[in-house]
């Protein structure tokens, strides 16, 4: 009598316990992949590609030796940590070299079409504030799902053919910090080249 | 005579009344309500360890592993709640329910007690190096577990544990005052209580009298890792977040509340009443010392100096004895 009554209870607390799924679908939806590529999709067009701050990089480079504070709160972003500001800049110019991914341009700025890491993107973009996220974790996975985009699959595809000498066009993203002054050329992170 | 002996058994409540009066007198914030309750519930985790390991101090043992087992507790209830069980031969993953990720962390703290009681009887280990080891070996499989990083966000389910009220009470005081009901059952109505103060006031007499003491042992440690693993679970569900380092010198609380209230280290003798009161007392003197802005420094070594003059009390109890 004793144990069958202690069988049960163990039972419904198992019961109470526990809940079961397959793995397969549980990690898809745990992945968020879904999510991601909307919200990357989202801060490449609106974020970057139709931002009405997107500059030219000239134009950027002469505001930003002009007037830093001003060329700061007009065109960049900061996240009030650190100096730094990051911009959305757009730019033609001609192909000087390509080494290791890094496309020089003839008008001295350079695309890193390789090392597309950190914030600089994201960032620029304006469209990620760190209260929408539960996590610093969830916050980096995003940043991670977007330059790895840009990284493995969009630059890759548009810098098929692309050799020394070509004239392209491109958008893209990068930081300036003050002791970057007199800013005579950019590091720019593409988001998208076109030949 | 009798006011003496009187005198010393409520030499800790007396203690705390003084330092309640003279608190309220320093400090107008003490004794609101708001502030009383809040050092309640303060203390309910504290209470938990104190409770569990005044058994062990009883049969003259320590736990110096319970701020561990409750940190490692405390990891696994939120790692169950929100990353569940993954299968992936199986391709099956087993979610937690609150209750589910509770009673795994018990289960979880009791093992571990019960290796503790294990190791310390069938090898003679000194309880002391015994659950040093434990110590070391469960903040480490804390860390390992979630690596290092602190686990978030684990519902509001879960946070009402550490968080609601109940009947104008906070739940975590619920939960310790049930457990105190529980212990002062055990030490005061049972066998198993009779055993461990026999156990405690001598040990070979307690052999000869064909008391069970490696199973009584293995009880008491056992019930001590599970008092540290509700506690982890209350510290997880009050801040929704599990801490790597969490429970860090808990066990240095505990004794102290122990000490304090009366239990000798050297077993045998003491109550949960007393242990209460070294509860309560050390979360007075906690929120006291906060009200009154004492640099955290100072603090530890107020504290220290009332472990040590309760200790040196005790001792001129027993030479008087």
């Amino acid at each position: 009598m004793k144990k069958g009554i202690g069988i049960l209870v163990l039972l419904v607390l198992g019961y109470q316990s526990v809940y079961f799924e397959k793995l397969s679908t549980r990690t898809q939806q745990a992945s968020g992949v879904q999510d991601f590529g909307k919200r990357v999709e989202a801060i490449l067009v609106q974020g970057v590609l139709n931002n009405p701050v997107l500059t030219e990089d000239q134009q950027l480079i002469k505001e930003l030796n002009n007037n830093l504070t001003n060329t700061q709160k007009k065109l960049g972003n900061r996240l009030g940590i650190g100096e730094s500001a990051y911009y959305l800049v757009k730019g033609k110019a001609r192909i000087s070299s390509i080494r290791d991914g890094y496309v020089l341009l003839d008008n001295g700025s350079g695309l890193d079409t390789q090392f597309i890491f950190g914030n600089e993107v994201r960032d620029a973009s304006r469209m990620i504030h760190l209260e929408d996220f539960k996590s610093q974790k969830d916050l980096n996975a995003l940043t991670e799902a977007l330059n790895k985009h840009l990284r493995e699959t969009k630059i890759p595809a548009e810098m098929k053919g692309i050799q020394v000498g070509d004239e392209i066009s491109y958008v893209g993203a990068c930081e300036v910090a003050p002791s970057d002054l007199p800013v005579t050329s950019l590091t720019i992170y593409p988001v998208e080249i076109k030949h | 005579m009798i006011s003496n002996s009187l005198l010393k058994k409520s030499q800790s409540l007396i203690a705390l009344f003084l330092l309640m009066v003279v608190l309220s007198v320093v400090s107008d914030k003490f004794l609101t309500t708001g502030n009383l309750w809040n050092v309640l519930r303060q203390i309910s985790v504290n209470l938990c360890l104190s409770i569990g390991m005044t058994l062990v101090i009883l049969t003259a043992g320590i736990d110096l592993s319970v701020g561990a087992i409750l940190g490692l507790s405390g990891a696994i209830c939120a790692g169950l709640l929100k990353f569940g069980l993954a299968f992936p031969a199986l391709d099956l993953w087993v979610g937690f329910t609150v209750l589910g990720a509770t009673l795994a962390a018990i289960l979880v703290g009791t093992s571990l007690g019960f290796f503790n009681g294990w190791v310390i009887t069938r090898f003679s280990v000194p309880p002391f190096v015994a659950t040093l080891s434990m110590l070391t070996i469960a903040r480490g499989l804390s860390f390992l577990y979630t690596q290092g990083q602190p686990i978030s966000d684990l519902g509001t389910d879960f946070e009402q544990i550490g968080a609601a009220w109940l009947l104008g009470v906070p739940v975590p005081v619920w939960i310790s005052a049930c457990l105190i009901l529980v212990f002062v059952v055990i030490t005061n109505r049972t066998s198993l209580g009779r055993f461990i103060y026999a156990i405690g006031g001598n040990e070979k007499a307690a052999l000869v009298s064909g008391i069970p003491i490696k199973q009584v042992k293995w009880l008491v440690y056992a019930l001590s890792g599970a008092m540290a693993a509700i506690g982890g679970v209350l510290v997880t569900s009050r801040l929704n977040s599990a801490q790597p380092n969490a429970g860090m010198n808990y066990e240095l609380d505990s004794i102290a509340a122990i000490v304090i209230g009366g239990t000798s280290l050297s077993g045998g003798q003491g109550s949960i009443k007393g242990t209460i009161i070294g509860a309560i007392l050390i979360g007075v003197l906690n929120n006291g010392l906060v009200l009154l802005n004492v640099s955290p420094f100072w603090q530890q070594v107020v504290k220290g100096l009332v472990i040590l003059l309760a200790v040196i009390v005790d001792k001129m109890n027993q030479k008087s004895n």
